[in-house]
């Protein structure tokens, strides 16, 4: 019984902390620019995430040690230190992009102007590094985040018609007077969202925090295989909901504010409550999240103590690196960048960057001296590889499409 | 002769980024229409917000910061457009045009914004009025210049 309830916890905690402020952001510019074009990427991403996913969760539970722990030892210093640079500097772009969520969906509670809100919320998030558990941590916010469920109430109460969506999702063309440039730049943010770094940073870390062993690879398997995409789906109806409300009125989104726009007029007041607690929760996870994937990539690298299943003195380096990231983030933050155009930045880096982080998880994968009996199989090799080539796409396509399409414009 | 080169660098980095240019009537027709297609979703999201203030569905903080956005980016968006020079005769009458448009559109905006901040949810209603309009002339305008 208590096995079932952990895993459904786990499911529900998947599917909440899921959506973070780049699948906030992206998904509602797209929907309200190309309708259910580009709905397709949401698949193809999701799918992605969840090949690697379940690849870097069964070399924690297998080796007991988080994947990248092992890329410096299996890979060589080099490539291990492109891999961190690269990691390194996309986590503390969406760690900026985060905390500058929570800052923005808080001054939409209170109207108090976001940058106000930053130290702050800074503050916070390192007082919740610092004392609270991990697995507390992980599902208070993955289970709060499920408020966002009321975006799909929103798409089902705006009534829209589902045999045009499906035929819109699965005939995809791009718009008359877009051109294909900037419905591929779009279409790599979407990925980029969806396969962000410190995703997998966080989950095969968090496989070692929680000292998971081969026994709980059906729990591991169910979170990826379940809460993911279900988590996709909610990604989906953030698009939905723009692409109906939004599209026809000709709004390109470039605030969290009009995110909420379509839920307040199909759900009302009580609607917008849910999606604001949601903001807050998948954006606070989400800068916990990339917060610790900062320390843990630094650490597992130089060899350092490092994780939340020690005091914090035993793994001061760790902390030290959280707490210089996190002040930097909201340093990033209080310089009034727009905090949405950094999220779009950090995406389409994370994108750029994607190679990095999912190549060493396939070698590693595939490595029987790590995985004994659970190395991939052909099956699993066949699909990681073509992910992997899709992936090598999006990398090299995405810093040209941006420069040439001035970042979707 | 680097160090002159370094200056003409600067020189022409300094001048190309202080003012946007045009350099065809082409080019600034369509700086004309992103700017109108710009001001337009500024105007849609506002249609929004007034439609959901008017059915008492968004709370009030909420829709301060909504149409506080809104009021701010369209200013930013003609302030842009207004730096870029015209390169001739045609082209001043596009940014006539297109400016009496603009200005119509934020000046509605920024009453929306005041009224929210005195509490006057009922009067959004009247005010958003010019809105549909507005929203039809700037996207007739985008449509004419893109």
């Amino acid at each position: 019984m208590k096995r079932l309830l952990d895993v459904a916890l786990g499911v529900l905690t998947a599917i909440g902390g899921f959506v973070d402020i780049g699948d906030l952001v992206a998904s509602a510019l797209v929907g309200a620019r190309y309708g259910f074009a580009l709905a397709w990427v949401v698949v193809v991403g999701v799918g992605g995430i969840c090949v690697f996913a379940e690849m870097a969760g069964r070399v924690a539970a297998v080796s007991e040690r988080a994947v990248f722990d092992l890329v410096r030892e299996r890979l060589g210093p080099r490539v291990a230190l492109a891999n961190l640079g690269a990691s390194f500097f996309v986590n503390f772009l969406t760690l900026a992009a985060e905390l500058a969520g929570v800052a923005l969906a808080l001054e939409l509670v209170t109207s108090v102007n976001y940058l106000l809100w930053i130290p702050l919320v800074m503050f916070l998030i390192w007082l919740v590094i610092w004392r609270m558990k991990f697995e507390t941590m992980e599902r208070v916010f993955g289970l709060a985040g499920l408020a966002l469920l009321v975006f799909a109430v929103a798409l089902w109460k705006l009534g829209p018609d589902w045999g045009d969506v499906l035929h819109q999702a699965t005939h995809p063309i791009v718009p008359s007077g877009e051109g294909h440039p900037t419905y591929f730049y779009y279409a790599i943010a979407l990925f980029g969202t969806a396969m962000s770094p410190y995703e997998v940073f966080f989950f095969s870390s968090g496989a070692v925090e929680e000292k998971w062993t081969r026994q709980d690879l059906v729990t591991e398997r169910t979170n990826v295989f379940i809460g993911f995409p279900l988590g996709g789906l909610l990604t989906l109806a953030i698009m939905g909901c723009a692409a109906l409300v939004l599209k026809p009125l000709g709004v390109g989104v470039g605030h969290l504010s009009q995110v909420g726009v379509p839920v307040a007029l199909a759900v009302g007041k009580i609607g917008i409550a849910f999606a604001l607690v949601g903001f807050v929760a998948a954006t606070f996870g989400a800068a916990l999240e990339t917060a610790l994937s900062s320390g843990y990539t630094a650490a597992q690298y130089f060899g350092w103590q490092w994780g939340k299943f020690v005091r914090p003195k035993d793994a001061s380096r760790f902390h030290a690196l959280i707490i210089f990231t996190l002040l930097g983030g909201a340093l990033l933050g209080l310089t009034t960048l727009d905090p949405i155009k950094v999220t779009e930045y950090s995406i389409v880096f994370s994108a750029a960057a994607l190679p990095l982080t999912y190549f060493p998880i396939l070698v590693i994968a595939n490595d029987p001296e790590y995985m004994g009996d659970k190395t991939n199989s052909r099956w699993t090799n066949a699909i990681g590889t073509v992910y992997l080539i899709v992936v090598v796409i999006a990398s090299v396509a995405a810093i040209p499409l941006m420069i040439a399409t001035k970042a979707g414009l | 002769m680097t160090r002159r080169l370094l200056v003409a660098c600067i020189a022409l980095v300094a001048t190309t980024s202080c003012v946007g240019s045009s350099r065809t009537k082409h080019d600034y027709d369509l700086k004309a229409a992103n700017t109108a297609q710009a001001v337009a979703s500024a105007v849609g999201t506002a249609q929004a917000a007034v439609k959901g203030a008017a059915a008492r569905r968004i709370p009030a903080p909420y829709l301060s910061v909504l149409l506080n956005n809104t009021a701010k980016d369209a200013s930013a968006t003609q302030a842009t457009f207004d730096s870029v020079q015209p390169p001739g005769e045609p082209s001043d009458k596009v940014r006539e045009e297109l400016d009496q448009i603009v200005s119509a559109a934020i000046s509605t905006l920024v009453d929306l914004r005041t009224a929210v901040r005195r509490g006057e949810i009922d009067k959004l209603a009247d005010i958003g009025t010019p809105l549909a309009t507005l929203h039809d002339k700037l996207d007739a305008f985008e449509k004419a210049h893109s």
